[in-house]
């Protein structure tokens, strides 16, 4: 078994920070009686909260390649083969016009969609998953003539 | 002759409108002789001028497939065949309307790099199919199992 996809790592620990100071801002706004201090801190506690939920719900292991040649997507407990993938697309996690390796990855297959975020190096698991798939259609095909696309 | 990607025009219309105000900050700052607004819009002028400059000198049809099914890069006037493709990469800021999509094609001995691409995700998708298509053998599939 090939390891494809891997959930980057660290994003759980900036979230737990994130809704920790939520949580600090909470306790701090009940000493001093300050109700907007309260009403950010809420906030910033659900947020964090919530994005920690989902990193956290994300397996280590998002992708695999079994023996067979099927993949396996652990984020939804489901088994595809990569002739049935029809598209794969990836979205690089941007702040302030400055993007990071990881990112959302979609792979949509000819019924249905799977979504998957916080995946390490998406690009290269994209591409990775593209050449998988042209490489089964042209195994199952026998390759495209140039004829096909003019 | 088909034409795979297109200039895009938003951020040449933005940076054209930044460097415009750029340059009446500088008029207007300069008429009061107020240094930090003169800094200020001289920043904005070169920093929006250049991007904008950028932009108006990438041809409006930036890729096309000719009959042969060669592609033809436009923006730096080379002819390649798909089969010379090893990988195609891209940057959509398309979340953000000021910043240019930029696609990367890789061949076995060049690396073109081409901003302001319209729809950069469709366009690369288009050109990595091209390129796993032009490859008969499947050849990595038994490498992996």
């Amino acid at each position: 078994m090939r390891i494809i996809a891997e959930k980057k790592g660290g994003i759980g620990f900036l979230y737990g920070f994130v809704a920790a100071v939520g949580i600090f801002m909470i306790g701090v706004s009940a000493k001093e009686e300050e109700p907007a201090i309260f009403i950010a801190g809420l906030i910033v506690t659900l947020l964090g909260a919530a994005i920690l939920a989902g990193v956290l719900m994300t397996p280590k292991r998002i992708i695999s390649l079994d023996d067979s040649g099927m993949l396996i997507l652990h984020f939804c407990n489901k088994t595809i083969s990569p002739s049935d993938i029809t598209d794969v697309s990836y979205y690089r996690a941007s702040s302030r016009g400055f993007q990071y390796e990881w990112g959302k990855l979609t792979i949509t297959t000819r019924t249905d969609k799977y979504k998957c975020n916080y995946v390490a190096n998406v690009e290269l698991v994209s591409k990775e998953l593209t050449r998988l798939m042209y490489d089964q259609q042209n195994a199952n095909q026998g390759g495209y003539p140039y004829e096909a696309y003019r | 002759m088909k034409v795979l990607a297109h200039r895009m025009t938003s951020p040449i219309f933005i940076y054209g409108f930044l460097t415009l105000l750029g340059i009446s900050i500088l008029l207007v700052a300069s008429g009061e002789m107020q240094a930090g607004m003169i800094t200020g819009g001289a920043l904005i002028t070169v920093f929006s001028g250049y991007i904008f400059i950028r932009g108006l000198l990438v041809p409006k049809d930036i890729i096309s497939i000719d009959e042969n099914g060669m592609l033809i890069l436009h923006f730096c006037n080379k002819t390649i065949s798909p089969d010379e493709l090893t990988d195609i990469s891209y940057r959509d800021y398309s979340r953000y309307a000021v910043y240019p999509g930029r696609l990367e094609i890789t061949t076995e001995k060049d690396v073109y790099k081409c901003s302001f691409v319209a729809d950069v995700e469709k366009v690369s998708k288009e050109l990595t199919r091209l390129m796993h298509e032009s490859r008969k053998a499947p050849s990595y599939t038994q490498e992996t199992r």
